[in-house]
């Protein structure tokens, strides 16, 4: 069963005229001011980023909105270095006065905290890029009415709601406009805008005390896209209802997924997840230099495996970070602190080659250069190491084929539980729902409850097949944590789908 | 310390509902708010944190539109204001009985909270004000002490200031304000391929009532146990947990079992067994932000400014019912009524309740009792990666032990393991607790900004692991 795969929608670049609605003094200039006052402080670095942010979100249960929250924000973060010390303070507004204030708590912190320094921070030389990036879309989503927006929704839960055994569906629809103005003391003064679309269903059967649930196209948030309305119409929503509901409530019948060894076909969602968890965040060099401690764990990816050529997977497997693919949700021209995007191998045929990384980072592992993989999820936060597109690039088999190679396994898509040690070695994920692979073929048979399990590396090492660019597409996964106080991050996947051998299933009964 | 203030909060509000279209109620949340992260024994990612956002919601005939800001000026609130109007015109009714502001008394129930915060008890100016240049000086002594036995620090110490306002056109007008201080510290010692890692950690509502020291020692103390870690076979284990584990499963049951929206969607582990066991006797927990709660978990009023009320949910093993914000109590009818749990705004909007004050009621043991009452076993720090949605109804979870998985042997601690997955539904495994201990801490929720769990450590037998880190498969 391959995949419905939408085509991603070809846009076209769109100047956002006013992003907030808000008369704002957010122009180069203001940030430009800002700047010259760190410049006249003596300090060794400034950054000033000032962003203006948009969020619609919208949560449907059948005919019902559970709630529509629209958010906007705007303010300056302001991050210093002095000896080495770091400081960084926000305020929210456009006052230039405020903005200026925010400056001098971010000096005198980095003033403070450079007496407790204990090394030397040194940062990977950048040209100073100047640059205006407007975002790309075809038709704003903040222009679509809300009565529109909402027809899409119940319509698609009317079709889920038509089978007796069904007790919700729900939906969900996300729009974000984001506009940044980066400066800094080394000369760079970035402009850009975002505008990110997004949806998705899901319906719940419940029979006695059994409940399942299907989603389309992606679970919880749907997926999402560096888009305006028109990736919304891609999504058919409607048109995926049907399947739905029909597998929610034919869950509710399927016998429990078996435990033990099996082959295993992971398809396109819960592989964006897999690659997400197992990948890209042990990737993360600020993670992996030990500075994300205090909420989100270290790295079993040293430096030292890097040196000796580690076998991070099979042949297979090659996976990029590229925040230059068109559309991405990890897509940008430049990262926070102004480095421009690029992409950078990760993992070449199996072989670990590389790390997501900013100028601290990439300095204190003698990368030479940044990732350009700095990222805050707003004005009032500093940037750290996220993830942008990071891709499992496609292999030579057909979805088919990758199917036929298997005699007796499990094909298992859409994720709904998910959890991986604090040295991202070992995982354990749940999915809505596992297929039958029979003799090379799916054969129309459903087991409920599906769920696998494994460390990192050994994991890896089982993929023996990766399906063709037919079947790759981006995912958009809208909320990543990272961060103390937790910051949250839209990123991408890049995936078709991948066989693994003797995977050790573990349903979630 | 730069708080809004309730007079300027009373002032613009005010003056924006006036005009407003529609009957109107407004949420205001402020914070100024100093972080100092560190890791690696060096301060690396600082932060002064200071917001405000403003949530109106308007009601435009009984639908419901809403709209939040970051601008607590007069036309920066009636721009949200105006924004939710167009919303609302879209928007499908209200539930029956989910009233306008006005309609329904917000000091309703145990106004106790309420009285405690208007005394300002829960404010503390030097906590507001603290900065660098109070964390610094220590920070670098105990960078340095900790060097000297090879080990590194990390963590986060926090202090300032919240404020909340709910401010309505039918009158209702509600502010406090409080002061919170958190330290959280790990150590970690380079340790064959990985890190022999432990944690201790503190949260209060006063600077003072922390002893950076102690949080300190206790860290360097349990990371040298930590060292020389061994491998433990998957299995039922009799374990002790600390307070801390015993908050991350708190976490997922709040939102799988204890919030409105499982509960009115059948799907979590209180729907349909109210009044029926569901646990051993030893478990009673409440979502219970009560006056003599320690102050960091002072919590009066909800999002609507709606007075906290305390909520069993499970009562000595017996289920009780979830907690409710207007809008679900409306949408449950049958004279169900707001708990206090509104919690609006958001990326994700639910306006259904929210548990914010989860309180685990306390044993007659120590933690060091606890202990001793195990003859072979595991005291485990911290849990990583919990996930509760494996099974909801049982709340089933897996999750990963983090910072010390320490070995008890003849009810004493004598050493560490490797880290292991454990797989259990949580209903269940509370059916085998035999001992509670008598001090709770408060321990800061995942989810909500100002979530906060009253937890003491418990004893589980045979606690069910279900797979190791396996650090082994790096050895390339």
């Amino acid at each position: 069963m391959a995949p419905a795969l939408p085509h991603p929608a070809r846009a076209r670049p769109g100047t956002v005229s006013s992003l907030s609605d808000r008369p704002a003094p957010r122009d180069a200039s203001a940030v430009e001011e800002v700047v010259e006052h760190l410049r006249r402080r003596g300090l060794r670095y400034g950054e000033v980023r000032a962003m203006a942010t948009r969020n619609q979100s919208i949560h449907t249960s059948d005919q019902q909105a559970d709630g529509i929250s629209d958010l906007e924000d705007a303010g300056v973060g302001v991050r210093v270095l002095i000896g080495d010390g770091w400081g960084f303070a926000g305020c929210p507004g456009e006052s230039i006065d405020d903005w200026i204030a925010a400056a001098d708590r971010a000096v005198e912190a980095a003033k403070s905290y450079a007496i407790a320094a204990t090394r030397p921070v040194r940062l990977t030389e950048e040209e100073a890029h100047r640059a205006h990036v407007p975002a790309a879309y075809l038709i704003d989503p903040f222009a679509v009415p809300l009565d529109r927006k909402l027809k899409v929704l119940f319509e698609a839960a009317e079709v889920v709601r038509e089978h007796p055994e069904i007790t919700l569906a729900r939906g969900s629809l996300s729009f974000r406009r984001i506009e940044k103005v980066f400066g800094s003391t080394e000369g760079a003064l970035v402009t850009q805008q975002e505008v990110l679309s997004g949806g998705g269903i899901a319906a719940t059967a419940k029979r006695g005390a059994l409940v399942q649930r299907r989603s389309a196209p992606k679970e919880w948030e749907g997926d999402n896209r560096r888009a305006g309305w028109e990736f919304i119409e891609t999504l058919d929503l409607k048109g995926e209802a049907p399947r739905v509901r029909d597998e929610a409530v034919a869950l509710l019948s399927a016998p429990v997924c078996p435990s033990g060894p099996k082959d295993l076909v992971i398809g396109g969602t819960q592989l964006a997840l897999q690659v997400h968890e197992s990948v890209g965040h042990p990737l993360e060099l600020d993670r992996v230099l030990g500075t994300e401690i205090s909420l989100a764990g270290g790295s079993f990816a040293q430096p030292r495996l890097l040196e000796s050529g580690f076998r991070y997977g099979s042949e297979h497997v090659t996976l990029v970070a590229d925040s230059l693919v068109p559309g991405g949700m990890g897509s940008l021209a430049y990262d926070d602190e102004g480095v421009p995007a690029r992409r950078t191998v990760l993992v070449d045929r199996g072989v670990f080659k590389g790390y997501l990384s900013g100028r601290e980072y990439a300095a204190e592992a003698g990368l030479g250069r940044s990732s350009g993989a700095m990222r805050a999820d707003s004005w009032e936060r500093p940037p750290l190491v996220r993830m942008v597109n990071v891709n499992l690039e496609p292999g030579e088999e057909s979805f088919d084929e990758l199917i036929g190679g298997v005699q007796d396994g499990i094909y298992v898509d859409t994720n709904r539980s998910w959890s991986i040690d604090d040295l991202r070695l070992n995982f354990h994920f749940g999915c809505e729902a596992g297929y039958v692979i029979k003799d090379g073929r799916l054969t129309g048979d459903l087991v409920r409850d599906p769920g696998y399990t494994g460390i990192t590396p050994t994991f890896w090492r089982a993929c023996d097949g990766v399906a063709d660019a037919d079947a790759w597409r981006l995912w958009g996964i809208l909320f990543c944590g990272k961060g103390d106080p937790m910051q949250i991050m839209h990123v991408g996947h890049g995936v078709s789908a991948a066989r693994f051998r003797g995977v050790r299933m573990q349903p979630l009964v | 310390m730069s708080l809004l203030g309730p007079d300027r909060i009373l002032s613009e509000v005010r003056a924006a509902l006036a005009d407003a279209p529609g009957p109107t109620i407004a949420t205001v949340k402020a914070y100024d708010v100093d972080v100092c992260r560190f890791a690696e024994s060096r301060v690396h990612q600082p932060q002064a944190l200071r917001n405000h956002l403003v949530t109106v919601r308007v009601f435009r005939d009984r639908r419901v539109g809403e709209a939040t800001i970051n601008d607590i000026s007069r036309t920066g609130v009636q721009r949200a204001i105006a924004r939710a109007w167009a919303s609302a015109e879209a928007l499908p009714p209200a539930p029956d009985g989910y009233p306008l502001p006005g309609e329904a008394p917000a000091h309703d129930g145990d106004a106790t909270a309420f009285d405690r915060a208007a005394t300002d008890e829960g404010w503390d100016d030097a906590t507001a004000a603290a900065g660098p240049a109070e964390k610094a000086p220590f920070l670098a002594r105990t960078f340095a002490q900790a060097e000297t036995e090879g080990i590194r620090l990390a963590g986060a110490w926090s202090t300032g200031g919240v404020e909340r306002a709910v401010v309505d056109s039918g009158g209702l007008e509600r502010y406090f304000r409080s002061t919170r201080a958190g330290l959280k510290v790990w150590a970690l010692k380079a340790d064959g391929g990985g890190d022999a890692s432990s944690f201790a950690g503190v949260n209060t509502g006063r600077l003072d009532r922390i002893d950076p020291a102690r949080v300190a020692a206790t860290a360097l103390e349990r990371c040298r146990l930590a060292v020389g870690p061994t491998p433990l076979d998957p299995g039922p284990i009799d374990v002790v947990l600390s307070a801390h584990a015993v908050a991350e499963l708190l976490d997922w049951m709040a939102m799988t079992g204890f919030n409105s929206r499982a509960h009115l969607q059948g799907t979590g582990f209180l729907a349909d067994r109210e009044g029926t066991r569901i646990t051993g006797e030893a478990i009673s927990i409440a979502e219970d932000p009560r006056a003599d709660a320690p102050d960091a978990a002072l919590l009066p009023f909800d999002d609507d400014g709606v007075t906290c009320r305390r909520v069993g949910l499970i009562e000595a093993g017996i289920a009780g019912t979830p907690v409710h914000s207007r809008w679900s109590a409306a949408k449950a009818g049958g004279g169900c009524a707001s708990t206090g749990s509104s919690k609006i705004g958001g990326m994700t909007p639910d306006p259904g309740g929210q548990p914010r004050r989860l309180r685990v009621a306390p044993g007659d043991s120590s933690e060091a009792a606890l202990i001793a009452g195990v003859e072979r076993g595991l005291f485990l720090t911290r849990f990583h990666y919990v996930n509760g949605m494996l099974d909801p109804r049982r709340a089933l979870m897996t999750g990963l032990t983090r910072d010390g998985a320490f070995r008890i042997e003849d009810g004493r601690l004598v050493g560490a393991a490797h880290n292991l997955r454990w797989t259990e539904p949580i209903l269940e495994a509370f059916q085998r607790v035999d001992g509670v201990a008598s001090e709770l801490e408060a321990i800061p929720g995942w989810w909500l900004d100002d979530e906060v769990h009253l937890c003491p450590a418990l004893r589980v037998r045979g606690f069910t692991f279900t797979g190791r880190q396996e650090l082994a498969a790096v050895d390339d």
